[in-house]
């Protein structure tokens, strides 16, 4: 449960006009991909593209959405993703309004093969570009990555950030207002990390996340899913 | 390795035993890498310490010693488990620092070496910051059933606790030990107080409420040691 004095400032940020023009430019840009393209929603689970995905399925909800978790990894036998969580990414996914969830990767190691069950998606629907819920503001390189035309070429692929110019206290505004359900974990780790603006949602108990306060923090907080095998699921 | 076994198997502790309370006054908050701190995890390592002097930072990493099975600890033991309680902190709160990790270049003209560039970019000289779970508590309680003169002379070479010690954090202040009247080592006021196989200890104390997959037996990092146990802070069901 998000505290009241972050609702509240998430509230008051709801009516300043420049949220509205934000947002309302965010769905302009969604708006002109749907008009040329059929798209598929990349979708983490995370806040940023649980907006996406929101805002997509209030103009069309046969869109494709596509979830690929981390799951397991079998080479440093250590869960990523813990099966508890990614149910209920897919559960906010749905009730967000995704009527076409793939969720691809858990019980078996595939989950290097991102890209393969994201093809396999986009030929089955037709897709012709993917959807992801990158904000410039993130970092510089993503601001870097972001810059340009709507539709960008990423190697062979056709991408597009709709919510580019979106601020991090826009996509909890939004959330709040429009009464989205989010990951509690964000609220658990909010508290910790010292406030919304400081948590992310990436894979769990993460070596290589260290410095993020990954895997030592995940272990505090979730000592139940740090031995998780998938001989539990 | 034939003298650390030697030296660890040597040891015979007394076997008189008796309940008792270990309560630790700390200096600096405590920075953890787990929810608790496993209290005969403190005395093997602070017993292994003693007993191999200079070895024990020469211990084998990735293949660990079954210290479990070859060192003894003056601890009361029940169906192989030690009767000693996880860390009890006076707070709940959990807050999280950042560790900054850089390259001492000030004493440079202190190193004779032939290396004439040091990569500060990667490899083991990299400069990083680490975020770190911290507990600000004041004080930690463990609850032992063993022999307390031999507890308290192992537990006198304890000068920290938790991770990054070095930098300051889990300093102790002052220890002091107190007998107490029953042994909460195990179960306090119907919770569990430390991991423990949920299948093995099923008729003495019910089924827990929280069973996770925790090792219960040191080394606790070791993957090896894991199995379903009762989580500390669960209740127990006597009748299902």
């Amino acid at each position: 449960m998000m505290p009241d004095e972050w609702r509240e400032l998430f509230e008051l940020w709801a009516e300043l006009p420049e949220y509205a023009a934000r947002i309302k430019e965010a769905e302009n840009n969604i708006k002109q991909i749907l008009m040329a393209e059929w798209p598929v929603v990349l979708y983490s689970g995370g806040k940023d593209s649980l907006v996406l995905l929101h805002m997509v399925m209030r103009q069309n909800n046969q869109i494709p959405v596509y979830y690929s978790d981390s799951g397991y990894d079998y080479e440093s036998q250590q869960i990523k993703m813990p099966k508890a969580m990614t149910d209920d990414i897919v559960k906010i996914g749905r009730e967000a309004g995704a009527k076409i969830l793939y969720s691809c990767g858990h019980k078996t190691p595939n989950s290097k093969r991102f890209f393969g069950n994201l093809f396999r998606v986009m030929k089955k629907h037709n897709c012709t570009v993917e959807l992801l819920g990158i904000r410039g503001q993130e970092s510089t390189r993503r601001t870097r990555r972001v810059k340009g035309p709507l539709i960008q070429m990423d190697g062979s692929r056709r991408v597009a950030f709709p919510l580019r110019d979106l601020d991090w206290r826009d996509i909890w505004a939004y959330l709040i207002t429009n009464n989205i359900r989010y990951l509690s974990y964000y609220d658990k780790y909010a508290a910790v990390e010292g406030g919304y603006d400081k948590v992310r949602l990436t894979s769990r108990f993460s070596q290589g996340m260290v410095h993020k306060g990954g895997y030592y923090i995940d272990c505090v907080m979730m000592p139940e899913y740090r031995n998780e095998k998938p001989s539990d699921w | 390795m034939q003298s650390i076994y030697r030296k660890l198997k040597g040891y015979n502790p007394p076997s008189n035993f008796q309940p008792f309370k270990v309560e630790i006054k700390l200096g600096s908050p405590l920075l953890l890498a787990n929810p608790y701190i496993h209290g005969d995890s403190v005395l093997m390592a602070l017993l292994m310490r003693k007993l191999l002097r200079d070895e024990y930072y020469n211990l084998p990493a990735k293949n660990p010693l079954p210290v479990h099975n070859i060192l003894k600890l003056p601890l009361k033991q029940t169906k192989g488990v030690y009767h000693s309680s996880v860390s009890q902190f006076d707070t709940d709160v959990v807050k999280t620092e950042s560790v900054y990790k850089r390259f001492d270049e000030e004493h440079l003209d202190h190193v004779k070496s032939k290396i004439k560039r040091i990569r500060l970019g990667q490899g083991f000289f990299k400069n990083y910051m680490m975020k770190f779970p911290v507990i600000p508590t004041r004080t930690v309680t463990f609850y032992y059933n063993g022999n307390i003169k031999e507890c308290s002379s192992i537990l006198e070479d304890l000068t920290a606790l938790g991770k990054k010690t070095d930098i300051g954090y889990g300093i102790v202040r002052k220890i002091s030990i107190e007998e107490t009247e029953e042994d909460y080592s195990f179960v306090k006021d119907g919770k569990c107080m430390r991991p423990f196989p949920a299948k093995d200890f099923k008729d003495l104390y019910g089924i827990p409420s929280v069973a996770q997959r925790l090792a219960w037996k040191a080394p606790y990092w070791d993957k090896k040691n894991i199995t379903m146990c009762a989580a500390p802070g669960s209740i127990f069901y006597s009748h299902f």
